[in-house]
């Protein structure tokens, strides 16, 4: 969570339960206000949050506990030893005994407060000792006596040094929302019940790549290169399942397309299909096969976690299952590890029983013959139009054409009839009248590049439509659609064929045209189109070059 | 070369942050010359520029970003 989206969050909400709790830390919590606000609103709570005044933490924690009072603290390591905080420079000499007594009996002030929640950022220390060794050693039992105390343990990355001597906040600004998140979630309540269920998308997240455009091959989930983080999330899933939790997989695919690779042939992947309770693929809510695989299993929806690459899948999960907890699986390496460390906290097990080993295999037989539903989702007509979505539509009769082209030959679920055309081929299109589409899409989210292309034959056929897999659920197609039946010359049909893998056009198809009767050319009322999908384009902001 | 979508996020920040009007035009605007720019709005910019474009200020740095131009040239150079 990020300023401006916890700005959102904080204008949005609309008001709750307050959440109230004194945070205390060492330095400077001000800056802490509005990710705080954030994070509570984020799940429903108005924060009223009190801060220590600066530097008094090792004073409020000599008086007596209030037990009225909900107390968040966030640790560092010289509120044990102040002798290394940066704040005051590299100290001459120390006593490292003193130090050790020190922290000891800082410990045991907190554990006089038992109801307190402790967080423990294990910020790097600045050289204490001659001997570094001991300096590192001094470091880890500091680390060691928080999470003594129950301490959760917070990346040390989060600590910024710079922001902390100029300010006295300690955490930097790419991490603050997430700390945030950590504290509210502290001062929200006794720790949450560990959740059972982890439903996973596969394309980008199990492993790097789109199974359905780049084939089996052509993904990757390897320790190494682009596959690396999706292997250590494997590893991550193959780990909770031994103990206790229940897999399954949702992703928008053709069954056989997305089990490939499970199978013991393909010997790539961590996790086999008997990992699994259920994968399943098809081309509707995500939500809808989590309720149904809820009621199937005959688990409350609160137990369920949702992890998800694309925030749109996030966005409908979230809207129509407010008591699945979804987390997004990070875009960048960066957010590794704190992904990691979120999912691994939902599902805690101190101990590991045989039923725990069980339940998988249990469970899979509950779940003999599931299938995907053709339920509807959440409506996302408010989600997407806070995407702010910016669609450019660009002439490719005209210049450069070569994404276009290739977007027609890679791209096999939205692909109207699965037809590859040669540059030669789509230039003897236009220079017989015909005419090259291509769209570029960006949102808040980033820039997704050119998505979408269209050639239209000069007797106003649609030869080919075809969209990137990675914007599904945006209703680009649909924009796209009502935007060209408004030009001079609308299209007149679509050169439609079924293929193997185009079942996500059949469904766009029949939404505009009607139901469809085999291949050949399904004729486009331009009139009906343009009206029925007039609150699709509404959604964007249209610009052509 | 900032792109508008960066700078237009650049300016929502620095109008939240120092808490000006919607549409006030902050590519001008300057710490003397701003009331509410104090250490503590300060702190907030900073921190909600390295949040927003995944940046780490150092010190010396942030002493210095006390006007638009100088976050927006500074934040050019860090290729935003």
């Amino acid at each position: 969570m990020n300023f401006l989206e916890a700005r959102r969050l904080v204008s949005g909400f609309q008001g709750g339960p307050p959440l109230s709790f004194l945070f205390a830390l060492s330095g400077t919590a001000e800056p802490f206000v509005l990710y705080l606000q954030a994070a509570a609103a984020r799940r429903g709570r108005a924060a009223d949050v009190r801060f220590l005044p600066f530097n008094t933490l090792a004073q409020a924690l000599r008086a007596d506990a209030d037990p009225t009072v909900t107390e968040v603290f966030l640790l560092l390591p010289w509120d044990f030893a102040p002798e290394a905080d940066w704040r005051s420079g590299v100290p001459e000499a120390v006593d490292h005994e003193a130090l050790r007594s020190r922290a000891a009996e800082t410990a045991t002030l907190f554990a006089r407060r038992p109801q307190a929640r402790l967080l423990y950022l294990p910020a790097p220390l600045p050289p204490l000792f001659p001997d570094p060794a001991r300096g590192a050693a001094f470091a880890r039992s500091l680390e060691s006596l928080a999470v003594g105390l129950g301490a959760r343990l917070l990346p040390a990355d989060a600590f910024a040094l710079g922001g902390y001597l100029a300010s006295g906040c300690p955490v930097g600004g790419t991490w603050i929302g997430k700390v945030a998140e950590a504290v509210v979630e502290a001062a929200s309540g006794a720790p949450p019940e560990p959740k059972k269920v982890l439903v996973t998308d596969l394309d980008n997240v199990l492993w790097s790549g789109l199974i359905a455009e780049e084939g089996p091959e052509g993904i990757a989930c390897e320790p190494s290169g682009p596959g690396y983080r999706h292997f250590i999330y494997q590893g991550l899933l193959r780990r909770l399942r031994r103990e206790g939790t229940v897999l399954a997989a949702v992703s928008r695919n053709d069954p056989d397309v997305v089990l490939a690779p499970f199978r013991p042939a393909g010997g790539r992947m961590l996790l086999r299909e008997e990992d699994f309770v259920a994968i399943i693929a098809g081309y509707h809510a995500k939500s809808a096969q989590i309720r149904e695989l809820a009621e199937r299993l005959n688990l409350g929806l609160d137990s369920f976690v949702f992890v998800d690459d694309n925030p749109v899948e996030v966005a409908e999960v979230s809207l129509a299952l407010p008591d699945v907890r979804c987390v997004a699986f990070p875009q960048h390496d960066d957010g590794l590890a704190a992904f990691l460390d979120e999912v691994a906290s939902l599902f805690p097990h101190r101990e590991i029983t045989a039923e725990d080993r069980e339940r998988t295999a249990l469970y899979r037989r509950r779940l003999e013959g599931f299938v995907a539903n053709d339920l509807q989702g959440a409506d996302l007509t408010r989600f997407l139009q806070d995407l702010k979505m910016t669609l450019t539509i660009h002439d490719r009769a005209r210049g450069d054409r070569a994404r276009a082209v290739q977007l027609i030959n890679k791209t096999n679920q939205f692909n109207l009839n699965g037809r590859r055309l040669t540059d030669e081929q789509v230039r003897a299109t236009l220079d017989a009248g015909g005419r090259l589409f291509g769209a570029t899409l960006a949102d808040r989210t980033g820039d997704h590049g050119e998505i979408l292309a269209c050639l239209v034959a000069p007797d106003g056929t649609i030869e080919s439509l075809v969209m990137s897999c990675r914007v599904f659920q945006r209703r680009v197609e649909y924009a796209f659609l009502a935007w060209l039946v408004a030009q001079p010359n609308p299209p007149t049909g679509f050169r439609w064929a079924s293929t193997a893998r185009n079942a996500p056009f059949q469904q766009f198809l029949s939404q505009v045209a009607g139901p469809l009767n085999g291949a050949g050319v399904v004729r486009l009322e331009p009139a009906t189109v343009a009206a029925r999908h007039a609150s699709d384009v509404a959604l964007f902001a249209l610009h052509q070059p | 070369m900032m792109t508008d979508e960066a700078e237009s996020k650049l300016q929502e920040i620095v109008r939240a942050t120092l808490e000006l009007p919607a549409d006030a035009d902050v590519t001008g605007v300057r710490q003397p010359g701003v009331e509410s720019w104090d250490s503590l709005a300060h702190v907030s910019l900073m921190l909600a520029i390295e949040g927003e474009f995944a940046v780490a200020i150092d010190i010396a740095d942030q002493i210095q970003l006390t006007s638009y131009p100088a976050i927006r040239r500074y934040l050019e150079e860090r290729g935003v």
